[in-house]
């Protein structure tokens, strides 16, 4: 079994609404291997979005972070701005999901994928400028020389988005931090992008963390997935074991709202909705909507062990 | 753009005709005749618009010189104030924005929030008598009569007090759009991208952010030029400076109307200049903006 | 949609406008300064023993004492007396200025914008030659050529700031004309008029109040410059400008008969730019959603 390259330990991310504090995320835990896609799946706002950031410390100081993120060695979370500067887009790089806003608009395109170069590798910037246009041929671009010069708003939202899979991969991270990548573009360009993604990640014996709330593009890429609801991690299983035998009473629901192309069956919604964040309930979240909940559920239940691990009264052997 | 300018001008004319002077009926006839008053408005129109072409303005009615030379011959000493007032509201008010921005709710932030309100509301003259009694007089840094001659540093030296006094509302401004732009800007998507590249915050602020934020400041600039110009007449009294300003007042004193005339249109003029080059400045700093 | 819904736009946004404006410090304590200042000028017979015109060349160019509360000018008249009563003037050209500038110029930017064709460029085409000229030196221009008193002055100031309440107005206008409220009104058969003043003027309100004041302040800084030039409301009724202008002079042995005036212009424009500026914050972020 090798060692994961980050562990992420009982992270809580809390924010101040209207003067009480709110945990978004909830003490979760997880893992992150070599050369292996991690995604971590749920809900319009169930807190992936912003456990994606936390892995680099990018979140506002209005945010308070409990738990750690271990990576080789140091606590991410308790390092100085200056060092994590150096980390950032270097050993561990984000890249976002709107590419039209997160593109400087008035710095070439050029420019942009060449700053973590000389940042982080202390190159020139011609020298940067050159392996810029060897990023653009990995992302495959066309006509590199010429999109160097060119200015973001004169590039489509595809061609956006493998410039920022450009920049990421700049100085060959460790790990890939992806947050919905595809969301924002046309299906047709969604299957390109995430194939360029999975194969760069072969290539280069990368991580990538990708978050989705697109089962399909799970099924896609995924090597594990870690699904999410209302900021706690409910279950972490291979991606196989995930569609076939999920577990956790949230996911298999979850399951049953995706449309199969192979079998023509009913849709069904999950009953309530998702409470607001600041009137948690105390034990298990999903509690108050879930079928087979039963008193054991007002106390939070742990995340159990092993390569599929479940959080869920319901599945815990009873001793 | 021009041309509605001209036509705007030229209603001014019969209004003299109906009030006419101080002077005696004799002289006034004689006057008005000398002038090309008493012809009907449309010739006087078309005068004024033959003239224009020729790029003579008139005569001024007092000192029949032509009013082209009269306004030339000031109009470097007002520009050389309005651009020193726009070159204090730049230097002093835009880092004072930006660390406005940074220390956002912080009490620097307030602090300089009051105080550039304090700024705008200031009425030109009041600035200039208090900044003339506490640098010229009191600590006697700085001239009382602020003659533009002679060599460059002297005439710097004698700038630097009246540009300032003018500054004062440029720097407040610039001071209130370099803090909200930035603001904004800091919000943006692309410097979380900049951020996640692991840069570092200085460059982040000055040039990531400070490039985007630069495009609304260009338009204060250029849309305070107008309150800039006015402000400088007065500030030109109370310094006793040559300049646009005295010409004015001069020649509202002297009902030298065609000279006033002349300067209504140059100040037209000078207000399309400024958008022009405004226009400019856009397409130089965001590479969306074509020039044409 | 219900009829009763058409209505509701209007109220709930003057409500909530006003419940802002008071959470905001800032712009309370302007609103608090800008009260006493017009009460001040308006009961300013009541307030100060003296009267503005009586000369007293004895006691000339004083400064503060327990009799004249800010000294004296150049011909012996007490300076704060003098102020309350130049107040009037300011408040007044000022204020009258600023009201028919709004009235006009909004009523001009809605039709213009609801209308759209060829009365919007016609009236946009007028709006755009005024705002081609420097403020100042326009108004500047109309005094000089009609004549100095109060009402060539309120005419010249109205003029000059009219186009912008119209830009202000004309833009919402455009936005809001296609939302439901105003289809159901036309629908109804309101007449073009009726929907204009009871259903879109009501939006536009919070932006045009701020404007409002920050023009207030820059009318009545206007009526200043003009009478310092000595294009203002002629002697001897006291305006501010003048009495800078007068204390000029003596810049050097008694720089306060200057000054006091020129506080005086300071703090009510201040005032208002306070109550401007903080009603500002209040609409942007808050009822903008």
């Amino acid at each position: 079994m090798t060692s994961p390259l980050m562990k992420v330990e009982d992270l809580s991310i809390s924010f101040k609404i209207e003067d009480r504090w709110c945990r978004a995320v909830n003490g979760i835990s997880f893992d992150i291997f070599p050369d292996e896609t991690l995604c971590i799946v749920g809900e319009s706002g169930c807190g992936k979005s912003i456990t994606a950031m936390s892995l680099m410390k990018l979140l506002p100081d209005a945010a308070q972070l409990g738990g750690k993120v271990i990576f080789d060695g140091q606590d991410i979370l308790s390092m100085k701005e200056k060092e994590l500067e150096g980390i950032r887009g270097s050993r561990i790089a984000m890249i976002f999901q709107e590419p039209m806003t997160s593109l400087n608009p008035v710095l070439t395109v050029g420019e942009q994928i060449a700053e973590p170069l000389v940042l982080h590798k202390g190159m020139t910037w011609s020298n940067a400028r050159s392996e810029a246009r060897n990023l653009l041929d990995l992302v495959r671009i066309p006509d590199a020389e010429q999109r160097l010069g060119q200015y973001p708003h004169e590039l489509s939202g595809g061609m956006r988005q493998r410039v920022m899979i450009a920049i990421g991969l700049a100085c060959r991270p460790e790990i890939l931090i992806a947050d919905e990548p595809t969301t924002a573009l046309d299906v047709t360009i969604q299957a390109q992008v995430l194939a360029l993604l999975d194969d760069i990640r072969k290539d280069q014996g990368l991580s990538i963390v990708m978050i989705t709330h697109d089962l399909g593009v799970v099924a896609n890429v995924a090597d594990r997935v870690a699904v999410m609801y209302a900021g706690d991690l409910v279950e972490t299983a291979p991606v196989a074991d995930l569609f076939t035998k999920p577990s956790h009473p949230y996911t298999q629901a979850l399951l049953k709202t995706v449309p199969r192309a192979d079998e023509a069956f009913e849709l069904l919604p999950i009953e309530g909705q998702v409470p607001p964040i600041q009137s948690m309930p105390d034990g298990c979240r999903f509690a108050p909507r879930c079928v087979e909940a039963h008193d054991a559920c007002n106390v939070a239940p742990d995340l159990s062990r092993g390569p599929h691990a479940v959080r869920c009264w319901a599945r815990v052997e009873r001793v | 753009m021009i041309v509605f300018v001209m036509i705007r001008v030229a209603p001014g004319d019969p209004a003299l005709a109906i009030l006419g002077d101080n002077a005696s009926q004799e002289a006034l006839d004689a006057f008005r005749d000398r002038m090309g008053l008493n012809d009907s408005m449309l010739v006087q129109f078309g005068r004024f618009l033959s003239d224009l072409a020729q790029g003579s303005l008139g005569t001024s009615m007092v000192s029949g010189k032509p009013v082209v030379t009269s306004v030339m011959e000031v109009l470097p000493y007002t520009l050389e104030l309005a651009l020193g007032a726009i070159f204090f509201g730049i230097i002093i008010g835009l880092p004072l924005g930006i660390i406005s921005a940074l220390w956002r709710n912080g009490w620097f932030d307030y602090f300089l929030r009051v105080v550039s309100l304090l700024g705008l509301s200031f009425p030109a003259f009041l600035t200039a008598i208090l900044l003339i009694l506490w640098l010229s007089i009191e600590w006697r840094i700085f001239p009382v009569i602020s003659s533009p001659t002679g060599g460059p540093i002297d005439r710097i030296y004698n700038l630097i007090l009246p540009a300032f006094s003018l500054g004062v509302i440029m720097v407040a401004y610039i001071m209130r759009t370099a803090r909200s732009a930035m603001l904004d800007v800091l919000g943006e998507d692309y410097i979380r991208t900049a951020r996640a590249k692991g840069a570092p915050v200085r460059r982040l602020i000055l040039h990531h952010a400070l490039r985007n934020a630069l495009i609304p400041i260009v338009t204060v600039v250029g849309l305070y030029f107008g309150l800039l110009i006015g402000n400088a007449v007065l500030t030109e009294i109370i310094f006793n400076r040559p300049g646009l300003g005295k010409l004015i007042v001069l020649s509202l004193n002297q009902r030298d109307y065609t000279t006033l005339q002349g300067l209504m249109v140059i100040s037209a003029f000078l207000i399309v200049i400024v958008n022009l080059l405004t226009d400019i400045c856009y397409a130089l700093v965001d590479p969306r903006v074509k020039l044409k | 949609m219900t009829l009763t819904d058409t209505n509701a736009p209007k109220r709930t946004k003057m409500a909530s406008l006003l419940r802002l404006a008071r959470k905001n410090k800032l712009s309370a304590f302007g609103l608090l300064m800008f009260t006493l200042i017009v009460l001040a000028s308006v009961f300013a017979p009541f307030i100060s023993p003296h009267s503005p015109l009586d000369q007293n060349i004895v006691e000339r160019l004083q400064d503060r004492s327990a009799e004249f509360i800010l000294g004296t000018d150049t011909f012996g008249r007490d300076t704060f007396t003098r102020i309350l009563y130049g107040l009037r003037v300011s408040l007044l050209i000022g204020l009258t200025s600023t009201f028919i500038a709004m009235v006009l110029g909004c009523s001009l930017g809605i039709i213009a914008g609801y209308r759209g064709g060829w009365i919007d460029s016609l009236i946009m085409r007028v709006m755009d030659m005024l705002l081609a000229f420097p403020t100042l030196i326009t108004g500047l221009f109309i005094v000089a050529v009609l004549g100095a008193n109060v009402v060539n002055i309120v005419l010249a100031i109205t003029v000059t700031i009219l186009p912008k309440f119209a830009r202000v107005a004309r833009a919402p206008t455009i936005s809001l004309k296609e939302r439901e409220f105003v289809e159901a009104a036309r629908a109804l058969g309101y007449s073009d008029i009726r929907i204009m003043a009871v259903h879109i003027a009501p939006n536009i309100l919070g932006e045009v109040v701020v404007l409002a004041s920050l023009w207030a302040a820059y009318a009545i800084r206007v009526e200043a410059y003009l009478s310092f030039i000595g294009l203002g409301v002629a002697p001897p009724t006291p305006t501010l400008g003048t009495m800078i202008r007068d204390g000029f002079n003596h810049i050097l042995d008694a720089p306060f008969v200057s000054i006091y005036p020129g506080f005086a212009v300071l703090f009510v424009v201040l005032s208002l730019n306070l109550v401007g500026d903080g009603l500002r914050d209040a609409i942007d972020p808050k009822l903008r959603d």
